[in-house]
C-alpha cells in the first residue's frame, strides 16, 4: 500500500500526533493533562478513520469519545480531586513490563514488515484473500455510501450484539450503584 | 418455517432459539425491581425468584432442543448464534452452575448481612452472557457475551465492600480483588480484541466458520507467491487471541490474577466464578480454536508449528505451576484457586489431543469439574458463621466430629477433584488421558505422563483437607450449621459426582453429542509436537 500526495501527508501527521500524544497520556503526571492528551489522541485517530473513508466512525468517535466520555472523565477527575501520581508507584515490575511490551512490539512490527515486504498489502488480484471492494474513497461528485452500509449492517447482523451491549450497560449501571453505595445510605433509604 | 423467512429477517422462530437467554435477562430485571419492593427481612425471596427464572430457562432450553431436534445444527441471527450440540450442552452447564451458586449463596449472604437482590440479578446477567458465549459463532457475539459475563463478575467480586461488622479487612480485600480482576480482565480483553482485529484484517470476516475457510489459504505454498507472505501476521493474531483467552481461563503464565481474586471475593462468588465463567471461557476457546483456527492446529510445515504445540506447553505449565503452588497454601480459597488453575491445565489436554475422545473428555471434565468444585465450595461456605470467617484450612479442623455427613460429602468432592476411581473427576481424567494416548504421538504420551504426575501432586494437597477434617483438633467450638438450600445443593452435587463416576454413560453421550461438529477431521498423521 503506497501512500501518495496529501494522503501521505495527513497519514503521517495524524499517526505521529496519535503516537506522541498517546505517550504523553501515559507519562504525564497530572490527571487533567492525561485526559486532554487522550482527547488529542482520539481526535488524531478520528482523522485516520477519515483517511480510510470511514466518515461515520470518525464522526461518532469525536462525538462519543471526545464529546461524551472524555468530558465525563474530566468531570470525575475534577470532582474527585485526584492527587498527582507518585513517582515510581509501579517501579517494581517496570523492567519486566518494558521487556515484555518491547518483545510484543517487535513481534507485531516484524510480522507487519514481512507481510509488507512480500507484497501482501498490494494484492488486488482475484487471488486476494481479502476481496478488496471498490475504491473506498468516493469519486468526486458522488456521495459516499459508507454510512448507509454501516447502518444496514448494524440493523441486520449487528442487531443482536447491539442488544446484548444494552444489557452490558444495564449491568454497568447496576454495578456502579452497588459498588458506590455504603451502609449509611442504605439505612436511610432501605 | 422457511415460508415465514422470505424477507430474510430473523423471524419469531429465530428469536425462540435464544429464549433461555432472554428469560434470564427478563428475570434479572424483574429481580432488580422485586428487591426494591421487598422489606429488608424478606430480601432472600429474590433468590428463590431467580432460581425459578433459571428453572424456566432450563425448560425453555429443553424446548429449543426438542423442537429443533431434527434440524440441528443451524445458525440464527445472520450466522451470529449457533444452535448445535455444543451450545445446548454448554448452556445447560451454565444454567446448572448458576442455579447451584444461587442456592448456596442465600444463607451466606445473610451471615455477611449483604442480602441484596442485585447479587442474584447480576448472577442471572452473567449467566446469560455465559450462554451467549456458548452459542456465539461470531467474534462480535462472542466478545459481547464475554464482556457481559465478565462485567457482572467484576462487580460480584467487589460485592463485600462495606462489611465492617465482622472483619474490617474483608471489605477492603474484596474491593482490592475486584480492582485487580477488573484491570487484568480489561487488559486481557484488549489483547483479545487486538488479535481479533488482526484476524479480521487478514480474512475480512468475523464469522468463525468463514475464518476457518479463509485462514489456511495464507499458509498454502502457492498462495504465498500470489498473495504475499502474511503467515507471521496470522500467527501473531492467533497468539494474541490465545493470550487473551488464557487470561480468562487463568492458564499459566496468565494466571496471576486468579489467587487474589478468588481469595478476596465473597466465598459464594468464588464458587460461582471458579466454575461458570470458567466453563463459558472454555466454550469460547473451543469455538475459536476448534472451529475458526482448527485448520492451523497442525500446519504441516516443520518451520511453523501449529497451535497444538503452544497448547501442549501451556497445559503442562499450567498443571505443574498450579499444583506446586497449591501445596504450600494455608488459605482454603487460595488453595482452591491454584487447584482450579491446575484443572484448567487438565482441560487444555483435550484441546491438545485433537480427537473426538479428547474433545468429549474436555466437555465431560467441565461438567464434572463444575459439580465437584461447587460441592467443595459448598462445604467451605457452610463453615462461615457469625464467629468464623471459614476460609482458613484450619477452619475445617474437626469437621468430622461436628458434622460427619458433611465431612463425608466433602471427602467425595475432594477425591473427585483429585481423580480417584468411582468419581466424576476420574472419568473426566480418564477420557482426557485416553484422548492423548489415542493420538499416539510421542510428545502427547510425554504430556500424559506429566499430567499423571500432577494428579499425584494434587492428591497431596487435597489430602491436607482430608487430614484437617478427620484428624485435626478443633480450635473453635462454633457449630457448623447448614441451611436447607445449601444442604440440598451439596447433596445434589455429591450425587452428581458419584453418578458421573459410576454410571458415566449418559454424561459421556452428552459430551459426545456436544463435540460432534467441533474440530477438523483428525489428520491421518498425528501432530508433530
Amino acid at each position: 500500500m503506497q501512500l501518495l500526495g496529501y494522503e501521505a501527508f495527513f497519514f503521517y501527521m495524524f499517526a505521529f500526533a496519535a503516537l506522541i500524544t498517546g505517550v504523553f497520556t501515559v507519562s504525564s503526571r497530572n490527571p487533567v493533562h492525561c485526559a486532554l492528551f487522550l482527547i488529542s489522541t482520539l481526535v488524531s485517530i478520528a482523522g485516520m478513520f477519515l483517511l480510510l473513508g470511514a466518515e461515520f466512525i470518525a464522526g461518532s468517535q469525536i462525538l462519543v469519545y471526545v464529546g461524551g466520555v472524555m468530558v465525563l472523565f474530566l468531570f470525575v477527575v475534577m470532582l474527585v480531586k485526584v492527587r498527582e501520581e507518585e513517582v515510581g508507584a509501579f517501579s517494581r515490575q517496570t523492567t519486566l513490563g518494558v521487556i515484555v511490551a518491547g518483545l510484543v512490539a517487535i513481534g507485531i512490527l516484524g510480522s507487519v514488515y514481512t507481510a509488507q515486504r512480500s507484497g501482501f498489502f498490494k494484492v488486488k488480484s482475484e487471488n486476494a484473500l481479502v476481496e478488496s471492494k471498490a475504491d473506498p474513497y468516493s469519486p468526486a461528485g458522488k456521495i459516499s455510501t459508507n454510512t448507509e452500509t454501516f447502518g444496514a449492517d448494524l440493523y441486520t447482523r449487528g442487531a443482536l450484539p447491539f442488544e446484548i451491549a444494552s444489557v452490558i450497560l444495564l449491568v454497568a449501571i447496576v454495578g456502579a450503584v452497588m459498588l458506590a453505595r455504603d451502609r449509611k445510605q442504605e439505612e436511610k433509604y432501605p | 418455517m422457511p415460508l415465514l423467512n422470505i424477507l430474510g429477517y430473523p423471524t419469531i422462530y429465530e428469536t425462540f432459539a435464544i429464549l433461555p437467554e432472554l428469560l434470564l435477562v427478563l428475570f434479572g430485571c424483574a429481580a432488580l425491581v422485586l428487591d426494591v419492593l421487598l422489606p429488608r427481612e424478606r430480601k432472600e425471596l429474590t433468590a428463590y425468584f431467580c432460581l425459578a427464572g433459571i428453572g424456566t430457562a432450563l425448560l425453555a432450553l429443553w424446548q429449543v432442543f426438542e423442537t429443533n431436534r431434527i434440524r440441528l445444527p443451524f445458525t440464527v441471527f445472520y450466522g451470529m448464534i449457533a444452535v448445535d450440540g455444543f451450545s445446548l450442552t454448554l448452556r445447560l452447564v451454565a444454567l446448572v452452575a448458576a442455579a447451584l451458586a444461587i442456592a448456596m449463596a442465600v444463607k451466606y449472604l445473610d451471615v455477611e448481612e449483604e442480602q441484596h437482590g442485585e447479587y442474584y440479578a447480576l448472577i442471572l446477567f452473567a449467566t446469560s452472557g455465559m450462554m451467549f458465549l456458548s452459542s456465539g459463532v461470531d467474534f462480535i457475539t462472542l466478545y459481547v457475551g464475554l464482556e457481559l459475563m465478565a462485567l457482572s463478575v467484576y462487580v460480584l467480586v467487589g460485592y463485600l465492600k462495606w462489611n465492617v461488622q465482622f472483619h474490617e479487612k474483608r471489605g477492603e480485600k474484596s474491593s482490592e480483588a475486584a480492582l485487580k480482576y477488573f484491570l487484568m480482565g480489561a487488559f486481557s480483553s484488549a489483547i483479545l480484541l487486538f488479535g481479533f482485529s488482526i484476524i479480521f484484517g487478514l480474512t475480512g470476516t468475523t464469522n468463525v466458520e468463514q475464518v476457518a475457510g479463509l485462514l489456511p489459504g495464507l499458509f498454502k505454498a502457492n498462495m504465498l507467491t500470489t498473495t504475499g507472505d502474511a503467515r507471521l501476521m496470522a500467527i501473531m493474531g492467533i497468539a494474541l487471541v490465545a493470550a487473551g483467552l488464557f487470561f480468562k481461563i487463568a492458564a499459566v503464565p496468565f494466571h496471576m490474577w486468579a489467587p487474589d481474586a478468588y481469595e478476596g471475593a465473597p466465598t459464594s462468588v468464588t464458587a460461582f466464578m471458579s466454575v461458570g465463567p470458567k466453563a463459558a471461557s472454555y466454550a469460547m476457546l473451543a469455538r475459536i480454536f476448534l472451529v475458526a483456527f482448527a485448520p492451523l492446529r497442525v500446519t504441516g510445515d516443520p518451520q511453523i508449528p501449529g497451535w497444538a504445540v503452544m497448547f501442549g506447553v501451556v497445559a503442562a505449565l499450567t498443571m505443574t505451576v498450579g499444583n506446586v503452588a497449591a501445596v504450600t497454601q494455608q488459605n482454603a480459597k487460595r488453595l482452591m484457586a491454584y487447584s482450579s488453575i491446575s484443572h484448567a491445565g487438565f482441560i487444555l489436554l483435550g484441546f491438545v489431543a485433537g480427537n473426538e475422545m479428547g474433545y468429549a473428555g474436555a466437555v465431560f471434565y467441565l461438567m464434572a469439574y463444575t459439580v465437584m468444585n461447587l460441592g467443595a465450595f459448598g462445604v467451605l461456605l457452610s463453615l462461615r458463621s457469625e464467629e468464623r470467617v471459614g476460609d482458613k484450612l484450619d477452619d475445617l479442623n474437626g469437621l468430622y466430629q461436628k458434622q460427619p455427613a458433611l465431612a463425608l460429602m466433602m471427602l467425595v468432592c475432594l477425591l473427585s477433584l483429585a481423580g480417584i476411581p468411582g468419581t466424576g473427576g476420574f472419568m473426566g481424567k480418564f477420557y482426557l488421558f485416553g484422548g492423548l494416548i489415542q493420538a499416539g504421538n510421542k510428545w502427547m504420551n510425554i504430556l500424559a505422563v506429566v499430567a499423571a504426575l500432577n494428579v499425584v501432586i494434587s492428591l497431596y494437597y487435597y489430602a491436607r483437607f482430608i487430614k484437617a477434617m478427620f484428624t485435626g483438633k478443633e480450635k473453635e467450638e462454633a457449630p457448623v450449621t447448614l441451611s436447607p438450600p445449601l444442604h440440598a445443593t451439596i447433596v445434589l452435587t455429591v450425587i452428581l459426582v458419584l453418578v458421573m463416576g459410576l454410571y458415566p454413560q449418559p454424561f459421556s453421550q452428552l459430551s459426545r453429542f456436544a463435540v460432534e461438529r467441533l474440530g477438523p477431521p483428525t489428520p491421518p498423521q498425528a501432530a508433530q509436537k
